[in-house]
C-alpha cells in the first residue's frame, strides 16, 4: 500500500484532462476533419457540396492567380510582423526600464485600444488618414502637400491598420521577456568593451528571443488570415488570402474550394512553425 | 539597477502611442459632431429636425 500511494499520486489525473481534450476534439479536430473532407468534394450547382472526392480544388489553388494572392498575403503578414517587432521592441524596452508607476501606466496604454472594437478602429484610421482627414488637412495647411495624400484603398493603409491592430500582441510578450532579463549582463558586456549595438545583438536579443518568437507567432498567424482590415482599408484593390477564403464561403458559395484554401493556409503556418522549431532544436 | 532607455527608443514609443491613439481621439471628436449634408463633415452641424436615419434636415 505504501508503494502504490505515491504511484497513484504521480499518475496524471485523466479526468482533469477530459474537458480540454473534449474541447479540442469537438471545436478543433472534428471541424478541421470536416473542412478536410469538404476540400476534396466538389461545388454543387446551387452552391451545395457534392461528395465526389478528388484533388481538383488543390490543383485549382495552384493556379498562378491564387498563388500570387497567397504570396501577397505572406509578404504583407511578414512585413507586418517585422514592423511590429521593430516598433514593439523599443516600446517594450522603454516599458521594462521605466519606473514602476510609469510602467503600469504604459502597460494600461498598450491595452486600452483593445477596449474598442477593431472594426471601429479601422474606420477611425481611415477617417484620420483619409483625404479629408486631419493629417492631410494639416499637411496641406502647412504647405507640405499640394494635393491630399491618397490613403484609402492602398496597401499602405492595410499595413498601417494591421500594425496598429497587432502591435499590442507583439509588445506584451516582448515586455515579459525584457522584464525578466538580467540587466547587469548588459553592463558586463559594456565593461568588456562591447558597443551598445553589439551588446544589443549579442546579449539582449538572444536572451529575449522567446519573447520575439512568441510575439512574431501572435502577429504573423492572424495577420496571414486577416480579411476585415484589407476589406475596410484596402478596398477591392487589395485581395488577400483571407478575403479570398471569405468570398468563397459567403459570395461564390464554393465551400470545397474555400476549404482547400483554408487547409493550405493552415499547412503553411504549421510548416513554417515546424521548420523554425526544428532549427531552434538544432541550435540548442 | 535598470538602465535608462535610449532617446531613440523613447521617440519610437511616443510615435507608436500617437499612431495608436490618434484614431481613438478622432473618434471622440467626431462623436460630438454631426453628419453633414454631403456625408462626413464634422465642420457642418445642421440644426434641422432629427430624421429616423439619424441625419438632420438642413
Amino acid at each position: 500500500m505504501g508503494s502504490s500511494a505515491p504511484a497513484r499520486a504521480s499518475r496524471p489525473p485523466l479526468l482533469l484532462l477530459l474537458p480540454g481534450v473534449g474541447w479540442f476534439l469537438w471545436f478543433l479536430l472534428i471541424p478541421l476533419a470536416i473542412v478536410a473532407v469538404y476540400s476534396l468534394a466538389q461545388k454543387g450547382t446551387y452552391g451545395g457540396v457534392v461528395y465526389e472526392l478528388s484533388w481538383t480544388n488543390y490543383q485549382r489553388a495552384a493556379d498562378w492567380i491564387y498563388l500570387r494572392i497567397l504570396f501577397n498575403s505572406l509578404r504583407l503578414a511578414a512585413f507586418t510582423t517585422v514592423s511590429c517587432l521593430l516598433i514593439g521592441f523599443p516600446m517594450a524596452y522603454v516599458m521594462a526600464t521605466a519606473s514602476p508607476r510609469v510602467r503600469s501606466l504604459l502597460l494600461i496604454l498598450v491595452v486600452i485600444p483593445f477596449w474598442t472594437n477593431f472594426v471601429v478602429r479601422a474606420y477611425a484610421i481611415k477617417v484620420v488618414f483619409g483625404e479629408q482627414g486631419p493629417i492631410n488637412q494639416l499637411a496641406m495647411g502647412i504647405g507640405l502637400l499640394k494635393e491630399p495624400f491618397q490613403f484609402a484603398n492602398t496597401e499602405f493603409a492595410v499595413w498601417l491598420g494591421m500594425v496598429t491592430n497587432y502591435l499590442p500582441f507583439m509588445v506584451l510578450p516582448l515586455y515579459v521577456a525584457i522584464d525578466k532579463f538580467e540587466f547587469s549582463l548588459l553592463e558586463a558586456a559594456r565593461d568588456l568593451g562591447a558597443s551598445p549595438i553589439r551588446a544589443f545583438f549579442r546579449v539582449l536579443l538572444p536572451l529575449t528571443k522567446q519573447g520575439v518568437i512568441s510575439g512574431s507567432i501572435f502577429v504573423f498567424t492572424p495577420a496571414l488570415g486577416e480579411f476585415v482590415i484589407p476589406d475596410l482599408l484596402g478596398g477591392s484593390r487589395t485581395m488577400l488570402i483571407g478575403n479570398l477564403i471569405t468570398d468563397q464561403f459567403l459570395k461564390t458559395r464554393d465551400w470545397p474550394f474555400g476549404s482547400a484554401l483554408s487547409l493550405i493556409v493552415i499547412l503553411i503556418v504549421m510548416a513554417s512553425l515546424a521548420i523554425y522549431l526544428r532549427m531552434e532544436a538544432k541550435e540548442s | 539597477m535598470r538602465p535608462k532607455a535610449p532617446l531613440s527608443a523613447k521617440i519610437v514609443t511616443l510615435i507608436a502611442f500617437s499612431v495608436l491613439y490618434l484614431p481613438l481621439l478622432a473618434l471622440v471628436v467626431y462623436s460630438f459632431a454631426a453628419v453633414g449634408p454631403e456625408g462626413l463633415d464634422p465642420g457642418v452641424v445642421p440644426k434641422g429636425p432629427l430624421q429616423p436615419s439619424g441625419a438632420r434636415c438642413v
